[in-house]
């Protein structure tokens, strides 16, 4: 575990300011979320039409919606439902596209050129488009957006994933498992996916990050997490209508939605620098 | 015209026809009965099935995707169930407000990627690269249609510069429909605007490591010189790449940010189409961009040719 | 004319600082051949873009490089970009990617010329037919107009040749001209440099690692290891006396047809591998691969040891050697 190489690793990694402030904010969020599951400052839920569009004070530290719900909770019960379109949908992502990636890879051929002319077929398709149109005919709801948007990052990872494979299947030693008769799967199992785990999880933080703002946008339009579950998207959707009465409305989630993605993506570049110390030093 | 050409024009039309495919089964995987939905739960169940024998809802799936394949070869449009008027009606209007906001944002999005990318470029690991980087970075995380609310709050709401929403029309004059127009193009340019200006600064970085930009160099060129003369062309190359592709994106992005200002396009349509179970309207609709973006993109690889000698077809 | 005095150069690497060349001096006089021998990351390609004034961004150098009594290290800029590929012209190694792949080979002939004021638009045309024809391209009026990608590695070291030479400068230095070529092109190329250096009474600074072309087209030869210059002098003299042990094992490194008639003799190879440049050791550097290391050649750099007039080495065990 405390191997020369990971420490190594770690020593750079602490000096590495975008890992460390994407890490940090990643940190927060779910931190955010975690927290939110067992408590937040109000119920997120609850409406209290007494104290609609009451201005932040320390009861309510970012003041209360058109409903008189707390803010403030109602972002941090939010960070829960990004987290979970973000987590499903990678993971629909990388199941699938990392299978399909590795088909590709280890099989070559027209299998290989199949696949791969498909992938190229999903990126040239408005991608939301097919999502909005899917979640329309599906029905709305969190789970089919979580299914929509993880469907539209198997291209990526599966893409990904055959070139990074590609490469390692070029390897002498790969050569040399070969000859030693160990099967196709088994070297895959054990050479390749190890050696490509790197790239993909650099990926699955940027496709995190996507996923939370593809989800915020089918929220917005109606089409993602339905009433009552805070939702971000939802947030912003309904803050609309408030634009003139209460303007903050249409700020704060936008900016909980904003340092979510930002973290992401710093996190990714910080981890993509780190784990390709090639590129690092280009710089 | 040269192989490489064809075999795009080639992708171009294979393309076409997977995306009517995937836009036409997307559809009949639609749960309920599209003419129960539009007549309503009360209605006889005759009406019904007369409603269903004029929608043509009656005959094999495989006879209606290349009934509606050719109609649309032949530029015959269906007919809305909800509006009652041909799709080509409702689109006509529309599309003259989507697209100028479409190419607009273009615009905007690579007038500023450019110069941004490039400066960036060209001030490599200066404070002058790192800011760009950083706000480049902002601006990739932000929504667009968060955007949209903020410069609405700002820009009309506060200093009621612009309307908060709605289209004047073109009849009222170019400007004030440009006018209409340019917030939210600049709430869709900024974040493909950001990322293409990252992706051309390290485009041109990476022009800029080439053996020929050395030679260039030597010959006598200064740093500037060959920025202008060797780097820049060589290093549009994949820029314009990105470019095909972000224009899947922006438009996709027109149905949100239409949405949000209340711009009368082909997104808002869209939106009003799937929520009345409007299959004509959405599938053609969905097809017509579609068919946009893919063209975008064989006209972005017949650029290719032009800037590569590579691609050019070999005098034998 | 060239006069390069104790040239240092330093390179910023992720590792820390590292001196890549170490007290470098030569002189090269007008109309004379100077080649400078070693193995890669000796430093040789380093020197010669310290002397374009081109290094790569993470280093620098120091000492004094006189070129027509002006110290380049110290002149701006806009000063330098009016020598280079006018008065000093490059050759580089790799052919195949050294060349912009979007413009016509005709056009970046013309560049130079047309850069430093050397001819009139309208002369343009003929000069590049010109100049085409000189270096040897078959139906100039033809390819003038053809793409990088459309010529073979000879053709487009031809053409590289033909920019450099385009402004007739005073030094041409050709860095591993032929390194990427075959070896049947390789003696085309370079005596077409050769010939073209004598008709217009050029110097050059030929770099290569390999000793036999370097031998076979200089007057003077520098060798170099880790940075440094190990063994120095006109190549006759240098060639007949080989002193330094790693310019020993340099040409003993070299197949000859003798050796396959004689069973007995084998293509000796120096045991080792040459230092990374962080780790280049003080003393000697050549004491890590040296048969003949004693403890001197670990506490002090060796200094000049005249052999003979016009040829010296740097080595405290010269005369264990013979």
């Amino acid at each position: 575990m405390f191997n020369k190489k990971n420490i190594e690793f770690l020593k750079r990694a602490i000096k590495h300011r975008s890992f460390i402030v994407g890490g940090s904010m990643t940190l927060l969020l779910i931190f955010c979320a975690f927290i939110s599951l067992f408590w937040t400052p109000w119920d997120p839920i609850k409406q209290n039409l007494l104290i609609r569009h009451s201005p932040p004070s320390w009861e309510h530290l970012l003041g209360t919606d058109q409903f008189g719900r707390d803010i403030f909770s109602v972002i941090m019960a939010g960070s829960q439902n990004s987290i979970s379109v973000g987590l499903v949908s990678v993971s629909i992502g990388i199941i699938f596209g990392v299978s399909i990636g590795l088909l590709a890879s280890t099989k070559r051929g027209w299998v290989e050129e199949l696949i791969m002319r498909l992938c190229d077929f999903m990126y040239a398709f408005p991608a939301i488009l097919l999502a909005i149109m899917l979640v329309a005919t599906i029905g709305q709801g969190s789970i089919n957006a979580m299914v929509a948007i993880g469907i539209f990052s198997i291209p990526v990872f599966a893409r990904l994933t055959r070139g990074a494979a590609n490469a390692i299947w070029a390897r002498e030693y790969i050569l040399a498992s070969r000859s030693a008769g160990k099967g196709l799967f088994r070297i895959t199992i054990e050479h390749v996916l190890p050696n490509i785990l790197s790239v993909i999880i650099v990926q699955a933080t940027i496709q995190f990050a996507l996923a939370i703002l593809a989800e915020a946008a089918l929220s917005f339009l109606g089409l993602g997490a339905q009433p009552p579950t805070p939702s971000w998207g939802r947030m912003l959707s309904e803050a609309r209508s408030m634009i003139y009465l209460n303007p903050w409305l249409a700020v704060y989630p936008g900016i909980a939605i904003a340092i979510s993605v930002l973290g992401l993506n710093l996190l990714g570049d910080g981890l993509r620098d780190l784990v390709d110390p090639r590129l690092a030093r280009k710089r | 015209m040269s192989i490489f050409l064809l075999k795009r024009f080639f992708t171009f039309i294979v393309t076409l026809l997977g995306a009517s495919l995937l836009t036409f089964l997307s559809l009949e995987i639609l749960p309920g009965d599209p003419a129960r939905v539009i007549l309503g739960i009360d209605a006889p169940q005759s009406a019904v099935d007369a409603l269903r024998l004029q929608l043509g809802l009656d005959r094999p799936m495989v006879d209606r995707y290349f009934d509606w394949l050719a109609h649309l070869l032949t530029g015959r449009f269906g007919v809305s169930y909800t509006y009652n008027v041909p799709v080509m009606d409702l689109i006509k209007h529309r599309i003259g407000i989507t697209f100028p906001l479409a190419i607009l944002s273009m615009l905007l999005s690579v007038l500023v990627a450019l110069i941004l990318g490039i400066y960036a470029a060209s001030r490599h690991n200066k404070i002058g690269d790192v800011s760009v980087m950083g706000l480049s970075q902002l601006g990739i995380s932000i929504p667009n249609f968060w955007l949209a609310l903020l410069l609405i709050l700002f820009f009309a709401v506060n200093l009621g510069w612009f309307s908060s929403g709605g289209f004047v029309g073109w009849d009222k004059g170019f400007i004030k429909s440009i006018q209409s127009l340019i917030l939210p193009a600049i709430s869709l340019a900024t974040v493909q605007g950001a990322i293409l200006a990252r992706f051309t600064r390290s485009a041109v970085l990476e022009t800029m490591r080439e053996d020929y930009v050395r030679t260039a160099r030597a010959k006598g060129l200064t740093r500037r010189g060959t920025l202008w003369k060797h780097v820049l062309r060589n290093a549009m190359i994949p820029v314009i790449t990105i470019m095909g592709l972000q224009f899947a994106n922006l438009l996709a992005g027109t149905i949100i940010v239409e949405e949000v200002f209340a711009i009368p396009g082909l997104g808002r349509l869209i939106l009003q189409a799937i929520s009345n179970r409007d299959i004509t309207v959405v599938r053609d609709v969905v097809i017509l961009l579609a068919a946009l973006v893919v063209f975008i993109n064989f006209v972005v690889d017949v650029l290719y040719a032009v800037i590569d000698p590579r691609l050019k077809p070999q005098d034998v | 004319m060239l006069d390069i005095k104790n040239l240092n150069i330093n390179l910023n690497t992720v590792y820390g600082d590292a001196t890549a060349v170490r007290n470098l001096s030569f002189k090269l006089e007008k109309g004379k051949t100077l080649g400078i021998v070693g193995e890669s990351g000796c430093g040789k390609s380093l020197t010669a873009l310290a002397v374009m004034g081109l290094l790569p961004e993470n280093s620098w150098s120091t000492g004094e490089i006189i070129f027509n009594n002006k110290n380049l290290l110290s002149l701006n800029e806009d000063k330098l970009c009016k020598i280079r590929g006018n008065s000093i012209g490059m050759i580089f190694q790799e052919p195949m990617t050294s060349l912009n792949p979007l413009h016509t080979i005709g056009k970046q002939i013309a560049e130079p010329m047309i850069l430093h004021g050397k001819v009139t638009r309208s002369m343009i045309k003929k000069e590049v037919l010109n100049l085409l024809d000189m270096v040897g391209i078959p139906d100039p009026l033809k390819r003038i107009s053809s793409f990088p990608h459309e010529l073979s590695g000879g053709q487009r070291q031809r053409v590289m040749i033909a920019m450099a030479l385009s402004c007739k400068p005073e030094i041409l230095i050709a860095d591993e001209p032929t390194t990427a070529l075959d070896v049947t092109i390789q003696k085309q190329i370079l005596d077409l440099i050769k010939d073209l250096i004598d008709e217009f009474g050029m110097s050059m600074i030929l770099i290569s690692h390999d000793l036999g072309v370097i031998a076979n087209n200089v007057q003077e030869i520098i060798v170099m290891y880790g940075g440094v210059c190990v063994e120095k002098g006109y190549t006759k003299k240098l060639i007949n006396n080989i002193s330094h042990p790693y310019s020993q094992g340099l040409f003993s490194a070299i197949p000859t047809l003798e050796m396959q008639e004689d069973s007995e003799q084998r293509l000796k190879t120096i045991p080792g591998s040459v230092p990374e440049i962080t780790e280049i050791p003080k003393g000697c550097t050549f004491q890590g691969r040296c048969e003949y290391v004693s403890d001197i050649c670990v506490k002090n750099s060796p200094n000049s040891v005249k052999i003979s007039e016009d040829h010296e080495a740097y080595c405290f065990n010269l005369d264990k050697l013979n």
